[in-house]
């Protein structure tokens, strides 16, 4: 059974390995980024904290600071992830990703115009217009990148036209920051380099309940995700309506990618890296087995690039997309370099 | 086959731009239909309109009533599968998941195949020889595989109708050719095939009817043979007529061939690169440097001027005498002495070697068809879509026809009528309507394609082989077959007709027509015959051979007044009492009061028993020679088919004595071979249910409730 599948696909055992491994990367991810930090507490002691024991300021920085920063962090990996599947499908194109197409620089300009004009700066006190500026504008990016694409179908142009975009939209964003009061902009520094940090159990709630439903959907979707495999014109002919799945995986990418810029600021490189790295791990394109890889392997990520942002120089914390971008990128260029077209 | 898909008025093209329009075609079940056109002629537009891909300007596409525009997407692809020329990628699937994707339609929301599923995705893939490639990744393998593996899974998604834009593209000869037959197993099972082709030459084979089709210049759709016909494509491509010439030229002559008889050995430089070029050309249209000349074939004995190239081939670029229009005459007569040379020497060959193999070696080499292939056939035929035995003879004849052609599928396709002509000398006695010189005459009328029965032939495209067995008028026509035993038989009125010698050296003769076809891989023969005064010794023959009174057996001919039937019917008695034939030796019959055709038709029955190949009964003096043939060899009879009833009474009589039944009754007495021409078309319909119709199992139609009337049918109840 397994010999003659060394070239093609994993074997049942081969995949339950796979997802095994990524269930407890997470878990020790999850240990490791709340057990450390400033102040280092033992793992053993953590489950002491949250019976009620150990010192207050121990109990909140577990259960104020660093559970809801770990649940973000595997929530917008995770969700990060699909949405970078989900436009790598949509476009036939394993280079599309939330952040290289731009839509995450579309979805963060909407988010600083949505703080300077309507909010005031005040981010913490408005996560659904957050949300919902992050979804309007990357909607739009998105749109955007669409109409260019049925121009330019080769992988590079499509990824130059994302780039482009994303500049445009970063321009304008600084262009915005500069003529803005610094009162106005602190807040926005920080989450425009993108970070986990300062999240509270009201954003991991809102948040939660985005990406699970969003999720939801696209398991729901996964079998004609999986004909568009074969191309448009194919998964017409076996019966897909197109059009409405186009709309569909369009704004499910959006509305996860959005969440993810809303509460940490765009962060680069997870939506492609991390399917690519699982497509070559378990050889398969297939949702079913895809989606809920992409999830783990991009909390993963998070996990431990945010682990990284953290620890690395201490007490400063690195921008999230520093790290991602130092870990990713990498990844891309390999991924463009093995590739014979 | 049934009016299927229908494109009624329909407009293709883009929003800026009409490609084609008004665009109405009726597409039967299981037809092939190929689209062909010049690039960017609008091909892959009309595919992808019709199968959904492309919005249809106005028009609708119908299928079985149902507007396919008003389909949901998976209803209309569970009735249409594509294979596309756009290249995909996709990542990491096996070709097992891409024609896995092809049961897209029938699975349920999570798309898990079920155990019939897997089924029907690795009878795909076997079909199209890919199974081996089951585990590799799709992006691995060659653009041929990649193909096949796309064919597959539109097979795989089992839809009535497949659309394929250019299917050949990537694949090499092999495959090329493979998939073809494939397409056409499809299409036998009833599905629907519609594509694009660039290989021309592969259109003309396997299509049903082709489609030309051209930007603003619409669409014209007919059959290979009406596309040749009609240079359709020579226009369709706006192609210089030498590169026509030279592209399909030989397609066009080989499948218009058999509508246009004619004289290619006329024309012999076989080795000529444009060889046949001239067939269906009159002999004066000298128009080719290199076989204009009717001469050619007489070698070094032509007496042109001529040389012999490297290759042995002459030239005769150089000759002066047949060149020109004025030397025309010449050449035609030393033509006409060239064919009768050869006419005398073959005949001659005919009078040196005696018969291969004697009659009674022939009589004891035939035996019945193989019962069990009949057996078979009539198992393959109760699986045919339709209640059991509702084709009543055309069954029948099916699967004996099987049984004598020793295959499961019996064929029609190269049918020829053999008319043996020989003149009786019983005509002394004015018992006929007509000179004896009719004979050859309409012999030679019978060659050209303008007697009653030649006409037919030739508008049906069945062969017509003129054999003189005896003509007495000398008559100039190298078309005819010089087997001539004498000029004309002996009056049997005053002694035998010929000696014994003579009556087998006809017989014979017959049997080595039948060797010929066979040889020449005819598949059905029909016999016929011409000759003045045979229906009296045809009366004599069958009076004798079915002991009936030679009045009860005696017809009125090709039309005789009152007077002359008594005075015939006297013939036939005083040529029995004077001759007295032994009943129980057939070939002394034919000796005595028959005739040369009689002897020879007789001859032709039983070598068709002998070679396997079906033979067809005309009307009265065909049916006495089948009874002589029956008599001599009762084995004969299981390759015998009947035709018309003919007017004549002896035909009743001989057909009874057959223990046969007319299949048809035209009213007609012409002779000549006229009811095998229609018989043919009988026997062609045979071979078409096995061939073409569909199975109860293809036809999706469950057929247990015929499980009983198939019982009492085994029992012979029904």
């Amino acid at each position: 059974m397994t010999k003659d599948r060394t070239e093609g696909q994993l074997h049942r055992g081969g995949y339950a390995a796979v997802f095994a491994a990524l269930a407890a990367a997470v878990v020790v991810g999850a240990l490791l980024c709340t057990a450390l930090g400033s102040v280092s507490i033992a793992p053993g002691k953590i489950v002491e904290i949250l019976l009620g024991g150990g010192s207050e300021a121990e109990r909140n920085i577990l259960t104020q600071i660093r559970l809801p920063r770990m649940c973000m962090t595997v929530l917008l990996g995770g969700a990060l992830a699909v949405s970078g599947y989900l436009l790598q499908t949509f476009f036939g194109n394993p280079i599309a990703g939330p952040y290289v197409l731009g839509i995450s620089s579309g979805a963060k300009l909407a988010v600083c115009a949505a703080l300077l004009f309507v909010a005031g700066g005040e981010r913490q006190s408005s996560g659904l217009l957050m949300i919902l500026a992050a979804f309007g504008g990357a909607l739009v990016t998105t749109g955007a990148i669409v109409l260019l694409s049925h121009r330019v179908r080769h992988m590079a142009s499509l990824l130059a036209a994302g780039i482009m975009v994303g500049y445009i939209c970063n321009a304008v964003t600084d262009f915005l920051v500069t003529f803005a009061e610094d009162a106005q902009i602190v807040n926005l520094r920080g989450w425009s380099q993108g970070t986990f940090s300062g999240m509270d159990w009201g954003d991991v709630a809102a948040a939660a309940v985005i990406v699970t439903a969003a999720m939801v959907l696209t398991v729901l979707c996964s079998k004609p995700i999986g004909a568009f495999e074969l191309g448009e014109a194919y998964a017409a002919s076996m019966g897909v309506d197109v059009k409405r799945y186009r709309v569909i995986l369009i704004l499910l990418s959006s509305l996860l990618s959005a969440c993810v810029t809303a509460f940490a600021g765009p962060v680069s490189f997870v939506g492609i890296a991390v399917p690519f790295l699982m497509r070559k791990l378990l050889r398969s394109s297939r949702p079913p087995v895809m989606v809920p890889a992409c999830f783990l392997a991009g909390a993963v990520f998070c996990l431990y690039s945010d682990l990284i942002a953290r620890m690395a120089f201490a007490p400063t914390e690195l921008g999230i997309s520093t790290v991602t971008s130092l870990l990713g990128a990498p990844v891309v260029i390999y991924m463009l370099a093995v590739r014979k077209r | 086959m049934e009016n299927f898909l229908s494109l009624r008025r329909l407009s293709v093209g883009y929003p800026d731009r009409v490609v084609l329009q008004n665009i109405d075609l009726e597409i039967l079940r299981g037809e092939i239909l190929t689209v062909i056109g010049p690039n960017g002629a609008g091909k892959s537009t009309l595919l992808k309109s019709i199968s959904g891909q492309l919005a249809l300007l106005s028009g609708s596409v119908v299928m079985q009533g149902e507007d396919l525009g008003k389909c949901s997407a998976v209803e209309r692809a569970r009735k249409m599968a594509v294979v596309l020329t756009e290249h995909i990628r996709p990542e990491y699937m096996s070709c097992r998941e891409v024609v896995s994707a092809g049961r897209y339609p029938y699975t349920g929301r999570m798309g898990i195949l079920q155990p019939r599923d897997k089924e029907i995705v690795k009878e795909a893939m076997a079909r199209m020889k890919v199974a081996e490639l089951a585990e590799r990744d799709f992006n691995a393998i060659s653009d041929g595989q990649k193909q096949r593996v796309l064919v597959a899974r539109a097979i795989a998604q089992d839809t009535p109708v497949l659309i394929l834009d250019e299917p050949t593209s990537y694949l090499d000869l092999r495959y090329r050719t493979e998939l073809m037959e494939t397409l056409k197993e499809l299409a036998q099972e009833g599905r629907t095939v519609l594509m694009s082709l660039h290989e021309i030459d592969l259109a003309l084979e396997v299509s049903d009817r082709i489609m030309c089709v051209q930007e603003g210049q619409g669409v014209w759709c007919g059959s290979p043979k009406e596309v040749l016909d009609k240079d359709r494509i020579r226009d369709l491509f706006g192609m210089p007529e030498e590169m026509y010439e030279k592209l399909f030229g030989e397609t066009k002559r080989r499948v218009l061939g058999s509508d246009a008889p004619c004289d290619h050995t006329f024309f012999a430089n076989r080795s000529c690169k444009y060889y046949p070029c001239h067939k269906g050309a009159d002999p004066e249209n000298f128009n080719c440097l290199f076989c204009y000349c009717p001469l050619y074939a007489m070698g070094p004995d032509c007496g042109g001027n001529f040389r012999m190239t490297k290759n042995g081939v002459k030239n005769c670029t150089g000759c002066l005498v047949p060149h020109r229009r004025e030397n025309y005459e010449m050449i035609m007569e030393k033509l006409r002495a060239r064919n009768r040379a050869a006419s005398e020497t073959a005949a001659a060959a005919a009078d040196i070697q005696p018969a291969a193999s004697s009659l009674q070696q022939v009589i004891t080499e035939i035996q019945s068809p193989s019962g069990e292939l009949q057996e078979l056939v009539r198992g393959d035929l109760s699986k045919l879509a339709m209640p059991p035995g509702s084709l009543g003879k055309i069954e029948t004849t099916a699967a004996r026809m099987a049984a004598i052609q020793k295959r499961r599928r019996p064929r029609a396709a190269k049918r020829r009528i053999i008319v043996l002509c020989a003149d009786n000398g019983v005509v002394e006695e004015s018992i006929s309507s007509a000179p004896r010189e009719v004979t050859a005459r309409q012999a030679v009328n019978m060659t050209k394609g303008l007697t009653g029965m030649s006409s037919i032939a030739a508008q049906r495209g069945d062969e017509v082989q003129v054999v003189d067995m005896g003509i007495a008028t000398p008559y100039e026509c190298a078309q005819i077959l010089n087997r001539r035993i004498r000029r004309g038989t002996d009056n049997i009125v005053k002694g035998p007709a010929m000696t014994m010698e003579e009556a087998e050296k006809a017989v014979m003769t017959g049997v080595s027509l039948a060797g010929q076809a066979s040889k020449e891989h005819v598949d059905i023969v029909g016999v016929g015959e011409m000759g003045i005064g045979n229906t009296t010794t045809s009366a004599a023959v069958i009076s004798v051979l079915t002991g009936a009174e030679p009045a009860k057996v005696t017809g009125f001919g090709g039309g005789i007044t009152q007077q002359a039937y008594l005075r015939k019917v006297q013939c036939v008695q005083r040529a029995i009492e004077i001759n007295r034939p032994d009943a129980a030796d057939p070939l002394d019959v034919l000796a005595k009061v028959g005739g040369f055709d009689l002897a020879a038709m007789c001859g032709v029955f039983l070598g068709c028993a002998k070679y396997g190949i079906p033979a067809v009964i005309d009307g009265v003096i065909s049916a006495a020679a089948a009874l002589c043939a029956v008599k001599m060899c009762p084995a004969c009879r299981d390759y015998l088919f009947p035709s018309h009833l003919s007017v004549e009474p002896g035909y009743t009589a001989a057909l009874k004595a057959l223990g046969m039944e007319p299949w048809f009754k035209l009213d007609m007495r012409l002779g000549e071979g006229i009811g095998c021409t229609i018989s043919f078309a009988v026997m062609e319909a045979a071979c078409a249910i096995l061939e073409r119709m569909a199975t109860f199992e293809k036809a999706g139609i469950d057929d247990g409730y015929l499980e009983e009337i198939r019982e009492l049918e085994k029992k012979g109840l029904k």
